[in-house]
């Protein structure tokens, strides 16, 4: 599907409980991601940022507002069609990888296309070139047992793109994973993003991990309230100091960039 | 605050999905214990108490071995049962110890726990377990036609006492065994959800290998117990039982490795779960391989047991009646008894049974009959009886009384019948068949092409493997003795098919017991039979339901608490895409596949360890078609899997409840609204 806005969020809200013991994790968020964008999404715990990526993967029921991707609501969404947008539509990298232990690398690579009527022997080929993107190539045939955390992260993330979605989401794809395989993981996703033209939606704390992406939404206590956008040519060193400031400045830092 | 009364007790009963299953099998060990220990109060082991009150005696004192044996398999079963309820109740323990309880009181509520949920299965059982076994005496008795027998109420105060320090003793000592996995739990571990630990699966290598040495034991034993066993040869039982055994742990260990091969080869090229499927499939099978085998090896047990036990049970065929009576003593008195006009008024027919040992000098030349037949090196028929008599006893049976020229002779047998010797019978009449003579008093004398079995006296006082039957002159030329060997009575149809067999039998015996003649009676011969029906066939139904039972509890339980210990994959797999209908099906093709192999390898052995016992150790009865003993067996061995089919369903329906729950809370606020 060749849409120019993958996502639009409008008024999205979500509140935990009623009355007096409620908790609104997300107080009327509104923004798009449009196609071939690198989206972060930052914010400290609790400022309901994961409250909005398990919204958009239909983790959780938002209490009102809309997402749309590619124009459609997904709150008309039923039982099968629910399934579809799970396992073709969205992709999902989870922060603890989430691969099923019992598969080999490449099992686990081809499960969401075979849950939607496509064999592994089928998309061999997608899993190869995919898998050789990624540098996971000699990995395929190993138990996830048998794999560092970069490679399982980075085997979960061809996972998440074998299907071509229209939106990768990621929940703090670098959380697990030491610098160096932080590092690996995100080039590898900037790649694609550069190359391929996947739509990238990132949850993330950590700045660095940020620096990736072409612009950033900050979120506190449930309210988008910042948004940074790296600049056209601008170095990731420089973006990355421009999200510190912001980041420091949220935490009570004195210098005034917001 | 721990202690709190409401909560306690709802504790140990817990909620009604997870309590299901644990229920019903401390249900079943109540109901297993109890219907063992009260066999003795049955109508039909009281009735044959009065007549083969030794044997009787002798089976009632198995019972606290066999009681012994069962306390041991059903710890087994509670056991798995109450590791399954902890395991679902790890996190509540884990609260417990955080929030400040000491172990030893978390160990002491639990204890309590045991105590309530055995008084409750004690409550739900033996309810059961009473109208369980009023049902099978009554249905016994109706069965064997004991009309004759009146219903008594069996309740037995002695089984309820042990059955229930049974029961407590062994949720007690599972209780234990949970309190000691636990004691070196972490809190914060408890906390989690449990994880599998990662299997090591063999080499392609190593499991074909013992996939492959696995079938060859196992056909070793099949051989062995179709070919060799019959012969009772040296060691064969023993090199049975091992090669068996083996043969079945070695299938299971290498079954995980041919799986996995054939994931390689087949599931790729399909599409939705199926390699999840056979992953899961191939990943119990590698880690659970012995339990499997053990589970195997319990349900081979299971099916050979109850397969034997209802064809033996149901196909034991009473001695054919000949005679109703024969008295013995003075021939003044007996003619008194016969007299009483009671006894006179259903009698058809008496008549003197001559029969006697042939003299030493006269014993006849069997030359030409063993060159024939190669079962004995010498052959000789100690006892004769007189064709006059013989023939009254036929024509009271509503038979063709036998024609014998002077120099023509009868062979008879009643052991063929009674010992189920069909072999022996058959082997004799190929040799009479032939045309065979012996030499009587110097005189050619040809026998009969005919083997003849009808008992010559009503029961058991006298036993003959051979004899003659003669004209009578030849008799009272042969016979040591010329007095009658007893006076046989046969009592008329018409009482017969009016009262019943039993209850005709029943009424004139108690009008000999009262002359105090020395008698033999068809109704021992009745009891004897239902005695053997009975015992062997409640025993070995018994021991094969007990196995039936514990093999499926340990297959259904070990594969929910895989599934438990695998739950995250299913929430992944959820979030991956798979829709709850996917995950269902997958989780009843895992059953489905879990199960078939298990039940596969037993069956198949089941199969061949029947044909086995009923080759060697258990000959058919002579008389008794083997097609009716191997078809009621066929019949069992359907029940078994039948049973199974249900069983199968049952913890399907558990699965699913687990996994439908699994995924609502997972997707908490998507039912319904997506």
């Amino acid at each position: 599907m060749t849409c120019e806005k993958v996502l639009q969020i409008i008024d999205l809200k979500k509140t935990y409980g009623k009355g007096d013991a409620a908790s609104h994790a997300l107080c009327g968020v509104t923004f798009d991601v449009l196609r071939g964008e690198f989206l972060g999404i930052m914010g400290a715990s609790g400022s309901g940022k994961s409250t909005l990526l398990n919204c958009i993967a239909t983790a959780t029921v938002p209490t009102s507002g809309k997402i749309l991707l590619c124009g459609k609501d997904i709150s008309t969404l039923s039982g099968k069609e629910l399934a579809e947008y799970r396992g073709k539509r969205i992709g999902y990298l989870f922060q603890q990888f989430e691969l099923l232990d019992n598969l080999t690398a490449r099992e686990n690579i081809a499960l969401p296309l075979s849950l939607h009527g496509r064999s592994a022997a089928d998309a061999n080929g997608d899993i190869e070139a995919l898998a050789k993107e990624f540098g996971i190539t000699d990995d395929l045939d190993k138990f996830p047992s048998e794999l560092s955390g970069g490679q399982k992260q980075r085997t979960a993330a061809v996972r998440a793109l074998i299907t071509s979605p229209d939106i990768l989401l990621a929940d703090e794809p670098t959380g697990a994973l030491d610098s160096k395989n932080s590092k690996i993981l995100l080039d590898k996703l900037a790649f694609v993003n550069r190359e391929h033209g996947v739509t990238v939606t990132a949850v993330t704390h950590d700045a660095a991990a940020a620096a990736y992406c072409s612009r950033i939404l900050f979120i506190r206590d449930g309210k988008l309230f910042h948004e940074l956008r790296r600049g056209e040519g601008e170095a990731r060193d420089s973006f990355f100091a421009r999200i510190t400031a912001v980041t420091a400045q949220m935490g009570g830092g004195s210098a005034n960039v917001l | 605050m721990f202690f709190k009364k409401n909560a306690f007790r709802k504790a140990a009963v817990g909620t009604g999905g997870d309590n299901s299953l644990f229920f019903t099998s401390l249900t079943v060990a109540v109901v297993a214990f109890y219907f063992l220990l009260s066999l003795g109060e049955m109508d039909v082991m009281r009735f044959l108490a009065e007549i083969e009150s030794d044997a009787v005696n002798k089976v009632l004192m198995l019972l606290p071995i066999v009681y012994a044996f069962s306390l041991f398999l059903m710890f087994f079963l509670v056991l798995f049962a109450y590791k399954y309820r902890a395991q679902t109740r790890r996190r509540e323990f884990g609260i417990y110890l955080l929030m400040g309880m000491s172990r030893s009181r978390l160990f002491l509520r639990l204890f309590g726990e045991t105590v309530i949920s055995s008084i409750i299965s004690l409550l739900i059982g033996i309810p059961v377990s009473l109208f369980l076994t009023e049902t099978i005496s009554l249905a016994t008795a109706r069965f064997a036609g004991m009309g004759i027998i009146e219903h008594r109420f069996a309740f037995s105060p002695y089984a309820l006492i042990l059955t229930a320090v049974g029961v407590t003793a062994v949720q007690l000592l599972s209780t234990a065994a949970t309190c000691i996995s636990l004691a070196d739990t972490e809190p914060a571990a408890l906390l989690q959800p449990p994880v599998r630990k990662n299997q090591k699966i063999p080499s392609r290598r190593e499991s074909t290998v013992c996939f492959i040495c696995g079938i060859l034991l196992l056909c070793a034993a099949y051989v062995n117990g179709l070919f060799f066993l019959p012969k009772i040869e040296f060691g064969a039982t023993e090199l049975l039982v091992v090669s068996g055994v083996c043969g079945t742990f070695l299938v299971f260990r290498g079954l995980g490795g041919i799986i996995g091969k054939r994931i390689s080869k087949k599931t790729f090229s399909k599409t939705g779960l199926a390699v999840f499927n056979a992953r899961q499939l191939q990943e119990n099978v590698t880690g659970q391989h012995k339990n499997l085998a053990i589970a195997s090896l319990l349900l081979l047990a299971s099916f050979a047991s109850l397969s034997y036990g209802a064809s033996v049970g149901l196909t034991q065929k009473t001695e054919k009646r000949s005679v109703d009576f024969s008295l013995f003593g003075d021939e003044a008195a007996v003619e008194s008894v016969l007299n009483e006009p009671e006894l006179k008024s259903v009698t058809k027919t008496s008549y003197d049974m001559y029969l006697s040992q042939i003299r030493r000098d006269r014993i006849p030349d069997y030359s030409d009959f063993l060159k024939f037949y190669d079962g004995q090196s010498s052959w000789f028929c100690e006892y004769v009886i007189a064709l006059s008599s013989y023939n009254a006893l036929r024509t009271a049976m509503g038979k063709q009384p036998l024609a014998l020229k002077e120099n023509e002779a009868a062979m008879y047998s009643d052991l063929v019948g009674e010992r189920g010797n069909s072999t022996l019978g058959n082997d004799i009449e190929k040799v009479l068949e032939k045309g065979v003579n012996i030499v009587v008093n110097g005189k050619n004398t040809a026998l009969l092409p005919e083997l003849f079995c009808d008992k010559a006296v009503a029961d058991r006082s006298i036993t003959l493997f051979s004899a003659l039957v003669v004209p009578d002159s030849v008799y009272f030329s042969l016979a040591f003795n010329n007095r009658p060997f007893c006076k046989n009575i046969s009592l008329k149809d018409d009482t017969v098919n009016a009262k019943g067999l039993m209850n005709a039998i029943y009424d004139a015996e108690s009008i000999i017991k009262k002359s105090g003649l020395e008698y033999d009676s068809y109704l021992s011969g009745i009891g004897r039979n239902l005695f053997y029906s009975v015992t062997t066939g409640y025993l070995s139904v018994y021991i094969g339901v007990l196995f039936l039972l514990i093999s499926n509890t340990v297959i259904g339980m070990k594969y929910l608490i895989m599934q438990r210990e695998s739950r995250q994959r299913y929430v992944t797999l959820s979030r991956l895409g798979a829709s709850a209908d996917d995950i269902i099906g997958s989780v009843a093709t895992q059953i489905n596949g879990y199960f078939t192999l298990v039940l596969s390898v037993s069956v198949i052995s089941g199969v061949f360890a029947v044909i086995s016992v009923f080759s060697s150790f258990s000959k058919i009865p002579f008389g008794v078609p083997a097609g009716a003993v191997f078809a009621i067996s066929a019949a069992a061995g359907a029940a078994f899997v039948l049973f199974e089919c249900l069983y199968t369903y049952v913890v399907k329906r558990t699965a699913k409840h687990e996994i439908t729950a699994l995924y609502d809370e997972n997707n908490a606020e998507q039912s319904g609204k997506y």
